[in-house]
């Protein structure tokens, strides 16, 4: 299962250096979606206007109402599972394309504590089928889901969008790394080198020719790529006019609380994502800290809550096997928490230090904001207050972090900004870069969506592009 | 008015009336094979949930009996069955209304919300519906006299058939909403059973040509479109994973769509064709 996440040698630093590899990053066709916990969530209206509205971070050059359409696309292409109404913003046209999933034992507590507090809560829209689709079966509710799929029913790229892609015509090359986007003399992408399996364990080097370059490579590599391509012409990374390349990484707080509960809850069963609210999502005049988080339910296996009550508590040898003995009995709810964007927070190169291809291995540098730290900090308590309130006899904290976005943010202003509202470069006439290092803000929602949904009006405007030759 | 001539004297209609207690024999045989397996999906949870387990195949030998039997006694005896089935009927509805409602949330889209995954609000009619043709078939025809004085067999049982379509359609609608009409065939029975009701309503109501004709079509009509949501709903448990394999058989059964749920529709298309047969 950890050929799932990319696990290549990366140093992580900063005040608050984020755990990598299985939380943040996928390796392999499909990426993190094929591991992802699958909550299919929009983003608010408000995302698109953080710093016109407190004067913080920056805006979207992008309004909610520009990604609309392509939300309710990918939200049918990968057949969302959702409630009936969604009480927080934005207003929706109409219900989900498949019918919520049943509550599982943390979903039932969540929403019991929920109910007592006067807190909204929905059964979570999340990417797994609850009908079949095609020659997709419905979800069985394993709850293996963050390790694969092994049903389909759980909708990564890898068996959607993938998988149409090939049936079209694509050619995927596995097991590839590429490692320089190459220019011709008039400053357009022409190729890009790769490494590929030679067979005998090895790599051998070879390149790809391309009339138009989109890099997908996520927050890490995406701004990897870029900056070892520097070149003549550009001595900082490709498309770094403004300096901006790698800069602004932002990740989600991911704040966990588990509550220990006298009846079994059985946190195994089905998929984990079940119960969420966005009560706490918009800022709030009251609070000490702007924008929100989202409350949703997690559902560690046993392996990783003994891994979890390893590394935040220190429990090890008999405390840790007394515990892990009610792992039945603990439920969990899980932050996603706004970080708010810092230039200081990003990706560089070692050029000192070398990976297993002999590329310099990426720094990843991360400290939280103070307004972070505030906005975490009433998360984790508001979510103590709902197991509490649910029954919970005791409760932990694990400190934690999910979902990685930004480091090649989108902008209206080259100066300010790697890529235009088209995700395409302001340099690089036939660059685009489309994952989620474009996003300029995190919001509270996982990121999954909106990065699909910004992918396929991506794919709209090099569409138009190049059918007026501007490509 | 060959009917109402044959009630006047003794037992004319018994054939008729024991036919009807063999289909409620039947039916109700199949549908506690399905009610079995609702509440072991459902954990038995209530003790309560063993009451239409245990009543139902009581029912289904004393009215295959009756249909069997010109005793008085076991004509009665299937009567009392039914007439308990019904009681049960009822209750079931109200606990699964409180099964429902008992679930964490509130307002008509949780009560939606609570209503697919949890005890299904409607089910336990179809044990109400059989009860009243127990009844119809096992009383002693001086107790039905003054019912069939006024309403014949041969219009009673069409209505019979109306009468049941309405809360047929809104659980075929609601729980195939909730398989989100990933089948286009999933639309199928919501416009056909209306068709099909309105018949039924003619057959019972409508004198002359029009209530023959339409009387007609109600045994192909119910009997089609039951036999083909049958073979779907197979279908359907084929696109589980694993599908019909023995290993995960039981388990997409049980989880997938009620395969035996379309027998009501065929029971209702017999039921109509006894009473046509009857109206001969």
């Amino acid at each position: 299962m950890h050929k799932l996440y990319w696990r290549d040698r990366r140093i992580t630093a900063g005040d608050d250096p984020i755990r990598l590899a299985g939380n943040v990053t996928g390796k392999g066709v499909g990426g993190s979606t094929v591991h992802y916990a699958m909550y299919a969530l929009r983003m608010h209206r408000s995302d698109f206007e953080v710093r016109s509205r407190h004067g913080l971070a920056a805006d979207w050059p992008l309004r909610y109402e520009d990604l609309a359409p392509y939300y309710e696309d990918v939200e049918r292409e990968l057949g969302i599972a959702g409630p009936l109404d969604w009480p927080w913003d934005p207003p929706r046209r109409g219900a989900h394309p498949y019918r919520p999933h049943r509550l599982n034992g943390v979903g039932e507590i969540m929403a019991e504590g929920c109910e007592r507090l006067g807190i909204r809560w929905r059964p979570g829209p999340i990417a797994t089928l609850s009908a079949p689709m095609g020659k997709r079966p419905p979800c069985v509710y394993r709850g293996w889901c963050i390790f694969g799929c092994s049903t389909e029913a759980k909708s990564s790229t890898l068996v959607t969008y993938v998988r149409k892609a090939v049936a079209a015509g694509a050619d995927v090359r596995p097991n590839s790394m590429a490692f320089r986007v190459n220019l011709d003399a008039r400053g357009r992408a022409r190729s890009v080198s790769y490494f590929r399996p030679d067979g005998r364990g090895g790599w051998r080097e070879e390149e790809q020719e391309a009339s138009v370059v989109i890099v997908s490579a996520y927050s890490i590599e995406t701004p990897r790529l870029l900056l070892m391509s520097a070149g003549p012409g550009h001595p900082d990374g490709l498309a770094n006019g403004s300096g901006l390349v790698g800069r602004n990484l932002m990740v989600h707080s991911s704040h966990m609380v588990f509550g220990r509960f006298p009846e079994p809850v059985r946190q195994y069963k089905a998929p984990p994502a079940s119960t969420i609210s966005q009560d706490f999502y918009e800022s709030n005049p009251s609070n000490d800290y702007v924008r929100g988080y989202s409350i949703e339910t997690v559902g560690p296996l046993p392996i990783q809550f003994a891994q979890l009550l390893a590394s935040s508590l220190g429990l090890w040898g008999r405390e840790l096997r007394e515990v892990m003995q009610d792992y039945n009995h603990y439920a969990g709810l899980g932050l996603v928490g706004e970080t708010l964007p810092q230039e200081a927070n990003g990706v560089t190169l070692d050029r000192n230090d070398r990976d297993q291809y002999g590329l310099p291995i990426p720094v990843v540098t991360f400290s939280w904001h103070d307004n972070d730290q505030r906005l975490f900090a009433a998360g984790i308590d508001k979510q103590r207050q709902i197991l509490e309130a649910a029954g919970a006899e005791e409760t932990f904290t694990v400190d934690d972090t999910a979902h990685l976005m930004g480091a090649c943010r989108m902008g209206d202003d080259p100066d300010r900004s790697v890529v235009d509202r088209d995700c395409r470069s302001w340099e690089v006439p036939n660059l685009y870069i489309c994952d989620g290092s474009v996003f300029p803000t995190s919001s509270a929602s996982n990121p999954s969506l909106t990065i699909q949904a910004v992918a396929a009006r991506t794919a709209d405007a090099l569409i138009a592009a190049a059918g007026q030759r501007t490509v | 008015m060959r009917l109402r001539q044959g009630l006047r004297r003794p037992g004319p209609d018994r054939p008729v009336r024991q036919r009807l207690l063999g289909l409620v024999g039947v039916f109700t045989a199949l549908l506690w094979i399905d009610n079995l397996s609702e509440h072991y999906r459902g954990g038995f949870r209530d003790r309560l949930m063993w009451i239409p387990i245990v009543v139902a195949p009581v029912a289904a030998v004393t009215s295959l009996a009756a249909s069997r039997s010109e005793r008085r006694s076991i004509g009665w005896a299937a009567a009392v069955a039914a007439a308990l089935q019904g009681g049960v009927a009822l209750v079931g509805v109200a606990r699964h209304h409180r099964g429902i409602t008992a679930r964490v949330g509130h307002g008509p889209r949780m009560y939606v919300f609570h209503a697919w995954f949890g005890p299904p609000i409607f089910a336990p009619l179809q044990y109400l519906g059989f009860a009243g043709l127990g009844l119809l078939g096992g009383l002693p025809r001086r107790v039905l006299e003054p019912l069939t004085n006024v309403l014949p067999l041969e219009r009673l049982l069409p209505l019979y058939v109306a009468v049941s379509i309405p809360p047929l359609w809104g659980e075929i609608a609601y729980l195939h909403w909730r398989g989100s009409f990933q089948n286009r065939a999933q639309f199928v029975p919501l416009f056909w059973l209306p068709l099909v009701g309105g018949a039924a309503l003619a057959a019972a109501i409508a004198p002359g040509r029009i209530g023959r004709r339409a009387y007609r079509l109600l045994p192909t009509s119910l009997g089609s479109l039951g036999a083909t949501g049958i073979a779907l709903y197979a279908y359907g448990v084929h696109r589980r994973y694993g599908g019909w394999d023995r290993k995960v058989a039981l388990f997409n059964w049980l989880s997938g769509p009620p395969v035996p749920a379309p027998l009501q529709i065929v029971g209702l298309g017999l039921i109509a064709r006894t009473g046509r047969q009857h109206d001969r």
